[in-house]
């Protein structure tokens, strides 16, 4: 039964094609570079939407994304996340809220939450993993929003570049590179291994 | 729809999906637990400066009673217990409280990397007025926990050569925190 069910499905196949080298299924390789393109796709899809997310503050006005370099706000934030902020206009922003600002002692950004304020307005500010608060106080312009998002994971490897750790670098770049290049075993349709074999006429023809 | 079209299209909303559901999941962990106790989290990736002064917490200096030209040192040593690559400074003298004696101690602080002070290398920190520090003249740098910097802290009372002026500082006294920050590269 099972035979005619495979004659019936396949029968436009056999019909065009020489009966005797008939391919009413591909090679099994071909399954599994389809697969192996459709593992690659969705890595490549999970981290670009990431990394697209953690792009796109750049270009709406009033929101920013900050990079987290340090663990000084483990377990919340850890080395490799971004932050994305809104800037909160004109409001007193809560205490224990976590913050995006510029430092203003350094002038580089930094994701702290406020633990309080100060006899001039300004905000104190504390890295979870801290012991003691931040030296300078943080002028309210100085903040530059309130966390909403964390994207995860996109800021390792600049974690990594800055922290010199080459040999993860290296397998990232790597593992980039085999998706980059496996993914199209998913998308073309040459590799497709289910197409139909009027498709292959031409090869079988001329082999 | 062929079956590989069927496979793509999953794959790129289950992706996408994926993508969204990472990004909510840790952005509810990191923002919405906003009475999280801030001070309890002692995880990797610390910065933990201290010095050997501590437990119980005691200072360097208790001089007095001082005339002009009295002199001393002490040594303490600033030791790094967080585990990420930080820059150590001396970052502020602060003279609150005194009366009018800070403006006649001047110091000479220098920093040493051995196991003492004047062990190992030493290098210059700041040389000036106790009441008028502008900063450490170089940073040290530490990544793994107990490196440890001892700072010689000699102090001079210096006359001001004018006996009038001098005794003007009769009865005042001087205190000064000595506050030492490290800062993750």
């Amino acid at each position: 039964m099972a035979v005619i069910a495979d004659r019936r499905d396949f029968s436009r196949d056999l019909e065009q094609t020489d009966p005797g080298r008939s391919r009413a299924r591909t090679a099994r390789g071909d399954e599994g570079r389809f697969y192996l393109g459709l593992v690659s796709l969705v890595a490549l899809l999970v981290f670009g939407t990431l990394a697209v997310i953690a792009l796109l503050p750049a270009v709406i006005p009033g929101v920013t994304s900050a990079s987290i370099t340090s663990g000084s706000m483990e377990p919340k934030l850890r080395p490799g996340d971004v932050v994305i902020a809104v800037d909160s206009g004109d409001t007193v922003i809560a205490e224990s809220t976590i913050v995006v600002f510029e430092d203003p002692a350094r002038g580089d950004l930094v994701t702290h939450r406020i633990v309080g304020v100060d006899a001039d307005g300004n905000y104190i500010t504390k890295g979870d993993a801290n012991g003691i608060n931040d030296i300078t106080p943080v002028p309210p312009e100085n903040v530059r929003g309130v966390g909403r998002w964390v994207v995860p994971y996109v800021g390792l490897p600049r974690v990594w570049l800055a922290e010199g750790r080459w040999l993860a670098l290296m397998l990232t770049l790597a593992a980039t590179a085999v998706v980059l290049w496996s993914v199209k075993y998913a998308v073309e349709a040459r590799y497709d291994p289910w197409r139909r074999l009027d498709g292959e006429d031409r090869s079988a023809g001329s082999a | 729809m062929t079956r590989a079209t069927t496979f793509r299209a999953t794959a790129v909303v289950g992706a996408v999906l994926l993508a969204m559901l990472m990004i909510m999941t840790v952005s509810r962990a990191a923002f919405s637990d906003t009475t999280s106790n801030p001070n309890n989290a002692w995880d990797a990736g610390t910065v933990v400066l201290t010095d050997d002064h501590q437990s119980p917490a005691t200072a360097m200096f208790d001089e007095g009673p001082l005339k002009p030209g009295d002199s001393g040192s002490a040594c303490i040593g600033v030791i790094y217990n967080g585990n990420v690559e930080s820059d150590i400074v001396l970052s502020a003298i602060d003279t609150t409280g005194s009366t009018g004696l800070e403006s006649a101690i001047d110091v000479v602080i220098d920093k040493s990397d051995g196991t003492t002070c004047g062990d190992g290398t030493t290098t210059p920190v700041y040389t000036g007025g106790l009441d008028s520090f502008t900063g450490d003249a170089g940073s040290w740098t530490a990544s793994a926990a107990g490196t440890t910097y001892f700072y010689n802290v000699a102090w001079t009372f210096a006359s001001t050569g004018d006996d009038t002026l001098d005794n003007a500082f009769q009865g005042t006294n001087a205190t000064a925190a000595f506050t030492w920050t490290a800062t993750s590269n």
